[in-house]
Protein backbone atom coordinates (compact mmCIF):
# COMPACT_ATOMS: atom_id res chain seq x y z
CA UNK A 1 0.00 0.00 0.00
CA UNK A 2 1.10 3.34 -0.97
CA UNK A 3 0.30 6.22 1.26
CA UNK A 4 0.99 9.82 -0.04
CA UNK A 5 0.22 12.43 3.17
CA UNK A 6 0.51 16.35 2.82
CA UNK A 7 2.40 15.82 0.29
CA UNK A 8 3.99 19.72 -0.53
CA UNK A 9 6.61 20.72 -2.93
CA UNK A 10 7.62 24.70 -2.98
CA UNK A 11 10.45 25.78 -5.20
CA UNK A 12 11.79 28.91 -3.83
CA UNK A 13 13.76 30.78 -6.73
CA UNK A 14 15.40 34.70 -6.05
CA UNK A 15 11.94 36.28 -8.61
CA UNK A 16 9.27 34.22 -6.80
CA UNK A 17 8.28 31.06 -4.30
CA UNK A 18 6.17 28.96 -6.48
CA UNK A 19 3.89 26.35 -4.81
CA UNK A 20 3.94 23.30 -7.43
CA UNK A 21 2.09 21.03 -5.05
CA UNK A 22 -0.03 21.72 -2.27
CA UNK A 23 -1.46 19.22 1.15
CA UNK A 24 -1.95 16.00 -1.20
CA UNK A 25 -3.13 13.05 0.46
CA UNK A 26 -3.43 9.84 -1.80
CA UNK A 27 -3.65 5.92 -0.97
CA UNK A 28 -3.35 3.04 -3.33
CA UNK A 29 -4.12 -0.14 -2.55
CA UNK A 30 -2.01 -2.98 -3.30
CA UNK A 31 -2.97 -4.08 -6.93
CA UNK A 32 -4.78 -1.17 -7.41
CA UNK A 33 -4.29 1.18 -11.11
CA UNK A 34 -4.48 4.76 -10.42
CA UNK A 35 -4.51 7.60 -13.10
CA UNK A 36 -3.40 11.28 -12.33
CA UNK A 37 -4.67 13.91 -14.44
CA UNK A 38 -4.95 17.30 -14.96
CA UNK A 39 -4.37 20.37 -16.88
CA UNK A 40 -1.16 21.14 -18.56
CA UNK A 41 1.58 22.56 -16.47
CA UNK A 42 -0.38 21.63 -13.41
CA UNK A 43 2.29 19.32 -11.42
CA UNK A 44 1.32 16.31 -12.48
CA UNK A 45 4.56 14.50 -13.14
CA UNK A 46 5.83 16.64 -10.20
CA UNK A 47 3.47 14.71 -8.15
CA UNK A 48 4.84 11.75 -9.50
CA UNK A 49 8.58 12.35 -9.24
CA UNK A 50 8.00 13.36 -5.50
CA UNK A 51 6.50 9.71 -4.93
CA UNK A 52 9.45 8.70 -6.71
CA UNK A 53 11.93 10.16 -4.64
CA UNK A 54 13.87 11.89 -7.80
CA UNK A 55 12.35 15.19 -6.42
CA UNK A 56 12.65 16.31 -3.22
CA UNK A 57 9.68 17.03 -1.39
CA UNK A 58 9.18 20.32 0.91
CA UNK A 59 6.72 18.52 3.11
CA UNK A 60 4.71 15.70 3.68
CA UNK A 61 4.91 12.20 3.83
CA UNK A 62 5.85 8.74 1.62
CA UNK A 63 5.12 5.76 3.17
CA UNK A 64 5.32 1.90 2.11
CA UNK A 65 3.66 -0.75 3.43
CA UNK A 66 3.24 1.67 6.34
CA UNK A 67 7.29 2.59 6.56
CA UNK A 68 8.39 6.15 5.44
CA UNK A 69 10.46 5.87 2.27
CA UNK A 70 12.87 8.67 1.43
CA UNK A 71 15.26 9.42 -2.02
CA UNK A 72 14.59 7.16 -4.70
CA UNK A 73 14.44 3.52 -4.36
CA UNK A 74 13.70 -0.20 -6.04
CA UNK A 75 10.36 0.16 -4.28
CA UNK A 76 9.24 2.38 -6.23
CA UNK A 77 10.11 1.61 -9.88
CA UNK A 78 9.48 4.15 -12.64
CA UNK A 79 8.78 4.09 -16.32
CA UNK A 80 9.61 7.57 -18.41
CA UNK A 81 8.01 9.39 -21.67
CA UNK A 82 11.51 9.06 -22.81
CA UNK A 83 12.11 5.38 -22.26
CA UNK A 84 15.93 5.96 -20.38
CA UNK A 85 17.20 2.19 -21.71
CA UNK A 86 20.83 1.78 -21.05
CA UNK A 87 22.25 1.98 -24.81
CA UNK A 88 25.16 -0.21 -24.18
CA UNK A 89 23.12 -3.08 -22.63
CA UNK A 90 21.34 -5.26 -24.78
CA UNK A 91 17.48 -5.78 -24.33
CA UNK A 92 18.04 -8.83 -22.19
CA UNK A 93 20.67 -7.18 -20.20
CA UNK A 94 18.31 -3.57 -19.50
CA UNK A 95 15.78 -6.07 -18.29
CA UNK A 96 17.95 -7.56 -15.73
CA UNK A 97 19.38 -4.63 -14.72
CA UNK A 98 18.06 -4.02 -11.08
CA UNK A 99 17.99 -7.61 -10.62
CA UNK A 100 21.62 -8.00 -11.56
CA UNK A 101 22.35 -5.10 -8.98
CA UNK A 102 20.91 -7.08 -5.88
CA UNK A 103 23.32 -10.08 -6.30
CA UNK A 104 20.99 -12.54 -4.61
CA UNK A 105 20.00 -14.48 -7.42
CA UNK A 106 20.89 -17.69 -8.96
CA UNK A 107 21.40 -18.08 -13.21
CA UNK A 108 18.22 -20.24 -13.14
CA UNK A 109 15.94 -17.98 -11.27
CA UNK A 110 17.14 -14.56 -13.69
CA UNK A 111 16.83 -16.66 -16.88
CA UNK A 112 13.25 -17.44 -15.39
CA UNK A 113 12.27 -13.98 -14.43
CA UNK A 114 13.89 -12.87 -17.78
CA UNK A 115 11.98 -15.34 -19.94
CA UNK A 116 8.70 -14.34 -18.31
CA UNK A 117 9.15 -10.68 -18.84
CA UNK A 118 9.99 -11.41 -22.75
CA UNK A 119 7.15 -13.16 -23.39
CA UNK A 120 4.55 -10.96 -21.51
CA UNK A 121 6.00 -8.04 -23.34
CA UNK A 122 6.37 -9.89 -26.75
CA UNK A 123 10.06 -9.17 -26.69
CA UNK A 124 11.34 -12.88 -27.39
CA UNK A 125 12.81 -12.02 -31.14
CA UNK A 126 14.52 -8.52 -29.87
CA UNK A 127 16.22 -10.67 -26.83
CA UNK A 128 19.86 -9.51 -28.05
CA UNK A 129 19.15 -6.40 -29.27
CA UNK A 130 20.43 -3.29 -28.97
CA UNK A 131 17.86 -0.43 -27.78
CA UNK A 132 19.39 1.61 -30.96
CA UNK A 133 17.85 -0.98 -33.43
CA UNK A 134 14.28 -0.47 -31.81
CA UNK A 135 11.37 1.49 -32.37
CA UNK A 136 10.00 3.92 -29.42
CA UNK A 137 6.98 0.87 -28.89
CA UNK A 138 9.53 -1.68 -28.78
CA UNK A 139 12.02 0.44 -26.13
CA UNK A 140 8.85 1.33 -23.99
CA UNK A 141 8.39 -2.16 -23.64
CA UNK A 142 12.07 -3.19 -22.75
CA UNK A 143 11.24 -0.16 -20.04
CA UNK A 144 8.30 -1.56 -18.24
CA UNK A 145 9.82 -5.31 -18.62
CA UNK A 146 13.20 -4.01 -16.73
CA UNK A 147 10.66 -1.98 -14.64
CA UNK A 148 8.41 -4.83 -13.69
CA UNK A 149 11.64 -7.74 -13.42
CA UNK A 150 12.38 -5.98 -10.25
CA UNK A 151 9.52 -5.89 -8.59
CA UNK A 152 8.42 -2.63 -6.86
CA UNK A 153 5.92 -2.58 -4.42
CA UNK A 154 4.72 0.35 -6.72
CA UNK A 155 4.91 0.90 -10.22
CA UNK A 156 5.20 4.67 -11.17
CA UNK A 157 4.73 5.68 -14.75
CA UNK A 158 5.34 9.29 -15.71
CA UNK A 159 3.44 9.90 -19.61
CA UNK A 160 4.50 6.50 -20.49
CA UNK A 161 3.00 6.61 -24.09
CA UNK A 162 3.36 10.36 -24.94
CA UNK A 163 6.11 10.08 -27.18
CA UNK A 164 4.56 7.45 -29.26
CA UNK A 165 2.49 7.38 -32.41
CA UNK A 166 -1.58 6.94 -31.92
CA UNK A 167 -2.09 3.30 -33.26
CA UNK A 168 1.68 2.06 -31.17
CA UNK A 169 -0.29 4.04 -27.85
CA UNK A 170 -3.37 2.34 -28.30
CA UNK A 171 -1.51 -1.50 -28.85
CA UNK A 172 0.31 -0.61 -25.63
CA UNK A 173 -2.52 0.31 -23.31
CA UNK A 174 -3.37 -2.84 -24.05
CA UNK A 175 -0.50 -4.43 -23.63
CA UNK A 176 -0.31 -2.59 -20.35
CA UNK A 177 -4.00 -3.56 -19.26
CA UNK A 178 -2.96 -7.20 -20.47
CA UNK A 179 -0.09 -7.59 -18.36
CA UNK A 180 -1.66 -5.07 -14.99
CA UNK A 181 -5.03 -7.90 -15.36
CA UNK A 182 -2.28 -11.00 -15.14
CA UNK A 183 0.41 -9.54 -12.68
CA UNK A 184 -2.29 -7.09 -10.76
CA UNK A 185 0.73 -5.06 -9.84
CA UNK A 186 0.48 -1.55 -8.23
CA UNK A 187 0.26 1.38 -10.97
CA UNK A 188 0.13 5.15 -10.29
CA UNK A 189 -0.15 6.17 -13.90
CA UNK A 190 0.22 10.05 -15.08
CA UNK A 191 -1.03 10.87 -18.70
CA UNK A 192 -2.81 14.33 -20.00
CA UNK A 193 -4.77 11.75 -22.17
CA UNK A 194 -8.23 10.89 -20.21
CA UNK A 195 -9.75 8.51 -22.86
CA UNK A 196 -5.96 6.60 -22.11
CA UNK A 197 -6.76 6.88 -18.64
CA UNK A 198 -10.41 5.82 -18.38
CA UNK A 199 -9.15 2.50 -20.01
CA UNK A 200 -5.99 1.94 -18.47
CA UNK A 201 -7.67 2.58 -14.42
CA UNK A 202 -9.52 1.39 -11.62
CA UNK A 203 -9.61 4.90 -10.22
CA UNK A 204 -8.86 8.48 -11.92
CA UNK A 205 -7.59 11.24 -9.75
CA UNK A 206 -8.18 14.94 -11.52
CA UNK A 207 -5.63 17.59 -9.96
CA UNK A 208 -6.75 21.06 -9.93
CA UNK A 209 -4.62 24.08 -11.50
CA UNK A 210 -1.15 25.09 -9.81
CA UNK A 211 -0.67 24.36 -6.80
CA UNK A 212 -1.57 20.52 -7.74
CA UNK A 213 -4.50 19.52 -5.18
CA UNK A 214 -6.97 16.76 -5.57
CA UNK A 215 -10.37 18.26 -7.19
CA UNK A 216 -12.07 14.44 -7.86
CA UNK A 217 -12.00 11.06 -7.49
CA UNK A 218 -13.63 9.22 -10.31
CA UNK A 219 -14.03 5.25 -10.16
CA UNK A 220 -14.27 4.11 -13.39
CA UNK A 221 -16.95 1.84 -13.83
CA UNK A 222 -15.68 -0.59 -16.58
CA UNK A 223 -16.00 -4.22 -16.14
CA UNK A 224 -12.49 -6.06 -16.91
CA UNK A 225 -10.87 -7.78 -18.93
CA UNK A 226 -10.96 -4.87 -21.34
CA UNK A 227 -10.00 -4.65 -24.81
CA UNK A 228 -9.98 -2.09 -27.44
CA UNK A 229 -13.57 -2.79 -28.51
CA UNK A 230 -14.79 -0.75 -25.00
CA UNK A 231 -13.01 2.63 -26.90
CA UNK A 232 -15.78 2.38 -29.15
CA UNK A 233 -18.73 1.77 -26.99
CA UNK A 234 -20.72 4.32 -25.95
CA UNK A 235 -20.71 4.59 -22.86
CA UNK A 236 -17.09 4.80 -22.42
CA UNK A 237 -17.28 8.10 -24.86
CA UNK A 238 -19.68 9.45 -22.50
CA UNK A 239 -18.03 8.54 -19.43
CA UNK A 240 -14.77 10.53 -21.16
CA UNK A 241 -16.62 12.95 -22.04
CA UNK A 242 -17.54 13.38 -18.36
CA UNK A 243 -14.02 13.34 -16.73
CA UNK A 244 -12.88 15.90 -19.54
CA UNK A 245 -15.09 18.17 -18.30
CA UNK A 246 -14.49 18.06 -14.28
CA UNK A 247 -10.82 18.51 -15.87
CA UNK A 248 -11.59 21.57 -17.91
CA UNK A 249 -13.89 23.34 -15.30
CA UNK A 250 -12.58 25.63 -13.00
CA UNK B 1 24.53 -1.30 -49.83
CA UNK B 2 24.06 2.66 -49.81
CA UNK B 3 26.35 2.87 -47.19
CA UNK B 4 28.67 0.67 -48.50
CA UNK B 5 29.00 2.47 -52.04
CA UNK B 6 29.26 5.88 -50.08
CA UNK B 7 32.69 4.45 -47.93
CA UNK B 8 33.87 3.72 -51.51
CA UNK B 9 33.53 6.93 -53.13
CA UNK B 10 34.73 8.63 -49.96
CA UNK B 11 38.11 5.97 -50.22
CA UNK B 12 38.22 7.02 -54.00
CA UNK B 13 38.27 10.52 -53.03
CA UNK B 14 40.75 10.48 -50.77
CA UNK B 15 43.20 8.42 -52.69
CA UNK B 16 42.43 11.37 -55.61
CA UNK B 17 43.93 13.85 -53.07
CA UNK B 18 46.72 12.26 -52.31
CA UNK B 19 47.93 11.44 -55.61
CA UNK B 20 47.10 15.06 -56.50
CA UNK B 21 49.21 15.95 -53.80
CA UNK B 22 52.01 13.80 -55.26
CA UNK B 23 52.10 14.69 -58.38
CA UNK B 24 51.83 18.52 -57.73
CA UNK B 25 55.23 17.68 -55.33
CA UNK B 26 56.84 15.57 -58.70
CA UNK B 27 56.35 18.63 -60.68
CA UNK B 28 57.33 21.51 -58.57
CA UNK B 29 60.73 19.57 -58.01
CA UNK B 30 61.12 18.34 -61.47
CA UNK B 31 61.09 22.06 -62.44
CA UNK B 32 63.91 22.85 -60.36
CA UNK B 33 61.76 25.40 -59.14
CA UNK B 34 63.67 24.54 -55.62
CA UNK B 35 67.00 23.17 -55.27
CA UNK B 36 66.24 19.54 -54.44
CA UNK B 37 68.22 20.28 -51.22
CA UNK B 38 65.60 21.90 -50.30
CA UNK B 39 62.72 20.03 -51.57
CA UNK B 40 64.00 16.64 -52.95
CA UNK B 41 61.75 15.04 -55.10
CA UNK B 42 59.02 12.22 -53.86
CA UNK B 43 61.23 9.33 -55.32
CA UNK B 44 64.12 10.48 -53.16
CA UNK B 45 62.31 10.79 -50.56
CA UNK B 46 60.84 7.26 -50.69
CA UNK B 47 63.98 6.07 -51.24
CA UNK B 48 65.16 7.70 -48.30
CA UNK B 49 62.83 5.84 -46.24
CA UNK B 50 63.32 2.43 -47.75
CA UNK B 51 67.13 3.14 -47.08
CA UNK B 52 66.62 3.71 -43.75
CA UNK B 53 64.65 0.86 -43.16
CA UNK B 54 66.91 -1.49 -44.63
CA UNK B 55 70.13 -0.04 -43.58
CA UNK B 56 69.59 2.67 -41.36
CA UNK B 57 67.82 2.93 -37.69
CA UNK B 58 64.55 3.36 -38.69
CA UNK B 59 62.44 0.46 -37.43
CA UNK B 60 64.77 0.80 -34.18
CA UNK B 61 63.48 4.75 -34.12
CA UNK B 62 60.20 3.98 -34.64
CA UNK B 63 60.17 0.93 -31.84
CA UNK B 64 62.11 3.84 -29.54
CA UNK B 65 59.53 6.77 -30.11
CA UNK B 66 56.27 4.17 -29.77
CA UNK B 67 57.66 3.04 -26.67
CA UNK B 68 57.94 6.30 -25.12
CA UNK B 69 54.33 7.30 -26.52
CA UNK B 70 52.49 4.02 -25.38
CA UNK B 71 54.88 4.40 -22.05
CA UNK B 72 53.52 8.01 -21.36
CA UNK B 73 50.19 7.49 -22.17
CA UNK B 74 49.58 4.56 -19.79
CA UNK B 75 50.68 6.36 -17.21
CA UNK B 76 48.55 9.72 -17.81
CA UNK B 77 45.78 7.17 -18.24
CA UNK B 78 46.74 5.68 -14.84
CA UNK B 79 46.46 9.03 -13.44
CA UNK B 80 43.80 10.53 -15.92
CA UNK B 81 41.12 8.24 -16.06
CA UNK B 82 40.37 7.90 -12.13
CA UNK B 83 40.75 12.26 -11.41
CA UNK B 84 38.48 12.63 -14.32
CA UNK B 85 35.91 10.15 -13.18
CA UNK B 86 36.14 11.98 -10.05
CA UNK B 87 36.26 15.48 -10.94
CA UNK B 88 33.13 14.68 -13.40
CA UNK B 89 30.72 13.05 -9.89
CA UNK B 90 32.45 15.65 -7.03
CA UNK B 91 31.96 18.92 -7.07
CA UNK B 92 34.22 19.59 -4.20
CA UNK B 93 37.17 17.35 -5.98
CA UNK B 94 36.55 19.79 -9.05
CA UNK B 95 36.70 22.90 -6.63
CA UNK B 96 40.10 21.64 -5.10
CA UNK B 97 42.46 20.44 -8.26
CA UNK B 98 41.08 22.05 -11.27
CA UNK B 99 42.86 25.29 -10.56
CA UNK B 100 45.82 23.09 -10.69
CA UNK B 101 45.12 21.08 -13.59
CA UNK B 102 44.00 24.30 -15.46
CA UNK B 103 47.37 25.82 -14.58
CA UNK B 104 49.63 23.39 -15.78
CA UNK B 105 47.31 22.55 -19.03
CA UNK B 106 48.22 26.06 -19.75
CA UNK B 107 51.64 26.33 -19.99
CA UNK B 108 52.97 24.35 -22.88
CA UNK B 109 54.90 20.94 -22.20
CA UNK B 110 57.52 22.49 -23.52
CA UNK B 111 58.12 24.83 -21.26
CA UNK B 112 59.02 22.16 -18.19
CA UNK B 113 61.90 20.63 -20.39
CA UNK B 114 64.52 22.29 -18.78
CA UNK B 115 63.15 21.40 -15.69
CA UNK B 116 62.57 17.86 -16.23
CA UNK B 117 66.25 17.57 -17.40
CA UNK B 118 67.67 18.87 -14.23
CA UNK B 119 65.30 16.29 -12.27
CA UNK B 120 65.26 13.34 -14.68
CA UNK B 121 68.35 13.61 -16.76
CA UNK B 122 68.41 13.09 -20.77
CA UNK B 123 67.00 9.10 -20.16
CA UNK B 124 63.69 7.79 -20.89
CA UNK B 125 62.14 8.83 -17.70
CA UNK B 126 62.22 12.52 -18.60
CA UNK B 127 60.36 11.95 -22.58
CA UNK B 128 57.73 10.01 -20.27
CA UNK B 129 57.23 12.66 -17.75
CA UNK B 130 57.00 15.17 -20.68
CA UNK B 131 54.36 13.43 -22.71
CA UNK B 132 52.59 12.30 -19.21
CA UNK B 133 52.64 16.49 -18.60
CA UNK B 134 51.44 17.40 -22.28
CA UNK B 135 48.37 14.25 -21.98
CA UNK B 136 47.37 14.07 -18.49
CA UNK B 137 45.72 17.32 -17.81
CA UNK B 138 44.08 17.57 -20.95
CA UNK B 139 43.05 14.11 -20.78
CA UNK B 140 41.92 14.83 -17.47
CA UNK B 141 39.75 17.98 -18.28
CA UNK B 142 38.10 15.66 -21.49
CA UNK B 143 36.95 12.80 -19.62
CA UNK B 144 35.41 14.81 -16.89
CA UNK B 145 33.52 17.26 -19.31
CA UNK B 146 32.22 13.97 -20.56
CA UNK B 147 30.94 12.33 -17.41
CA UNK B 148 29.22 15.50 -16.64
CA UNK B 149 27.27 14.64 -20.01
CA UNK B 150 25.96 11.68 -18.81
CA UNK B 151 22.04 11.58 -19.49
CA UNK B 152 20.65 12.40 -16.45
CA UNK B 153 17.81 10.26 -17.05
CA UNK B 154 20.06 6.89 -17.26
CA UNK B 155 21.11 8.21 -13.75
CA UNK B 156 17.29 8.57 -12.50
CA UNK B 157 16.31 5.12 -13.82
CA UNK B 158 18.94 3.67 -12.33
CA UNK B 159 18.55 4.85 -8.95
CA UNK B 160 14.78 3.62 -8.99
CA UNK B 161 16.16 0.36 -10.50
CA UNK B 162 17.72 0.12 -6.68
CA UNK B 163 21.45 1.75 -7.71
CA UNK B 164 24.18 2.93 -5.47
CA UNK B 165 26.44 5.64 -5.36
CA UNK B 166 29.06 3.04 -7.01
CA UNK B 167 26.56 1.65 -9.22
CA UNK B 168 26.51 4.70 -10.40
CA UNK B 169 29.91 5.94 -11.16
CA UNK B 170 30.53 1.60 -12.30
CA UNK B 171 27.88 0.45 -14.24
CA UNK B 172 25.77 3.46 -15.87
CA UNK B 173 28.47 6.53 -15.78
CA UNK B 174 31.29 4.80 -16.82
CA UNK B 175 29.97 2.32 -19.74
CA UNK B 176 28.16 5.20 -21.12
CA UNK B 177 31.44 7.34 -20.86
CA UNK B 178 33.52 4.72 -22.61
CA UNK B 179 33.26 5.56 -26.05
CA UNK B 180 33.76 9.23 -25.90
CA UNK B 181 36.39 8.80 -23.34
CA UNK B 182 38.02 5.96 -26.00
CA UNK B 183 37.29 9.08 -29.01
CA UNK B 184 39.92 11.11 -26.31
CA UNK B 185 42.15 8.45 -26.24
CA UNK B 186 42.24 8.97 -29.99
CA UNK B 187 42.53 12.98 -29.88
CA UNK B 188 45.57 12.87 -27.10
CA UNK B 189 47.18 10.19 -28.68
CA UNK B 190 47.82 12.48 -31.20
CA UNK B 191 49.32 15.04 -29.23
CA UNK B 192 51.13 12.69 -27.39
CA UNK B 193 53.61 12.31 -30.97
CA UNK B 194 54.03 15.90 -31.09
CA UNK B 195 55.69 15.98 -27.42
CA UNK B 196 57.80 12.52 -28.19
CA UNK B 197 59.01 14.67 -30.93
CA UNK B 198 60.22 17.52 -28.99
CA UNK B 199 61.51 15.41 -26.13
CA UNK B 200 63.70 13.58 -29.00
CA UNK B 201 64.82 16.94 -30.82
CA UNK B 202 66.16 18.04 -27.50
CA UNK B 203 67.95 15.05 -26.31
CA UNK B 204 67.98 12.01 -27.26
CA UNK B 205 70.11 9.10 -29.01
CA UNK B 206 67.01 7.11 -30.49
CA UNK B 207 63.85 7.93 -31.93
CA UNK B 208 62.49 9.50 -34.91
CA UNK B 209 62.99 13.34 -33.34
CA UNK B 210 66.59 11.77 -33.09
CA UNK B 211 66.39 10.86 -36.55
CA UNK B 212 65.81 14.27 -38.20
CA UNK B 213 67.74 16.16 -35.84
CA UNK B 214 70.79 14.12 -36.81
CA UNK B 215 69.51 14.30 -40.60
CA UNK B 216 69.72 18.19 -39.93
CA UNK B 217 73.22 18.13 -39.01
CA UNK B 218 74.63 16.42 -41.79
CA UNK B 219 71.97 18.03 -44.36
CA UNK B 220 70.16 15.16 -45.21
CA UNK B 221 66.93 16.79 -45.92
CA UNK B 222 65.56 13.94 -48.07
CA UNK B 223 65.95 12.02 -44.73
CA UNK B 224 64.23 14.48 -42.93
CA UNK B 225 61.38 14.10 -44.68
CA UNK B 226 61.28 10.84 -44.39
CA UNK B 227 60.83 11.24 -40.95
CA UNK B 228 57.74 13.40 -41.35
CA UNK B 229 56.17 11.06 -43.93
CA UNK B 230 56.75 8.45 -41.48
CA UNK B 231 55.35 10.03 -38.76
CA UNK B 232 52.50 10.89 -40.76
CA UNK B 233 52.15 7.47 -41.86
CA UNK B 234 51.70 6.68 -38.14
CA UNK B 235 49.52 8.96 -37.44
CA UNK B 236 46.88 7.80 -39.94
CA UNK B 237 47.71 4.14 -38.91
CA UNK B 238 46.88 5.14 -34.84
CA UNK B 239 43.75 6.81 -35.84
CA UNK B 240 42.69 4.18 -37.64
CA UNK B 241 43.06 1.64 -34.84
CA UNK B 242 40.97 3.80 -32.25
CA UNK B 243 38.18 4.05 -35.06
CA UNK B 244 38.31 0.31 -36.11
CA UNK B 245 38.39 -0.88 -32.28
CA UNK B 246 35.68 1.59 -30.87
CA UNK B 247 33.28 -0.04 -33.73
CA UNK B 248 34.37 -3.49 -32.31
CA UNK B 249 33.99 -2.17 -28.36
CA UNK B 250 31.35 -0.44 -28.63
CA UNK B 251 28.78 -2.07 -31.17
CA UNK B 252 25.61 -0.38 -29.33
CA UNK B 253 26.66 3.31 -30.09
CA UNK B 254 24.74 5.33 -32.97
CA UNK B 255 28.49 5.81 -35.08
CA UNK B 256 28.99 2.11 -35.10
CA UNK B 257 27.23 0.00 -38.08
CA UNK B 258 28.34 -3.51 -37.08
Amino acid sequence: MLEIKNLTKKYNNINANILAVENLDLTVQDSDFISIIGPSGCGKSTVLRLVSGLVEKSEGSILIDGKETVGPNREKGMVFQNFSLFPWLTVEENILFGINLKKDFSVAKKTEILNHYLEMTGLKDFRTAYPKNLSGGMQQRVAIARALANTPKVLLMDEPFGSLDSQTRSQMQELLTRIWEKEKMTVLFVTHDVAEAVFLSNKIIVLSKRPARIKKIFDVPFQRPRNHELKKDKSFFEFVNHVQQELESD
Amino acid sequence: MQIKREKLKYLFLSFIGGIVFLVFWQIISSLNLVQSFFLPSPKSVLNAIVTLFTQGSLLGDIGASFFRIIAGFILSIIVALPLGILFGTSKKTEAVVEPLVAFVRYVPPSAFIPLIIVWFGVGEMGKVILIFLGVAPYLTLLIADTIHAVRKELIEASLTLGATKSDLVFKVILPYSMPAIWDSFRIMFGAAWTFVIIAEIVGSSSGLGHLMIESQRFLRTDNIFAGIVVIGFLGILTDYFFKVSSKILFPWTDKSHA
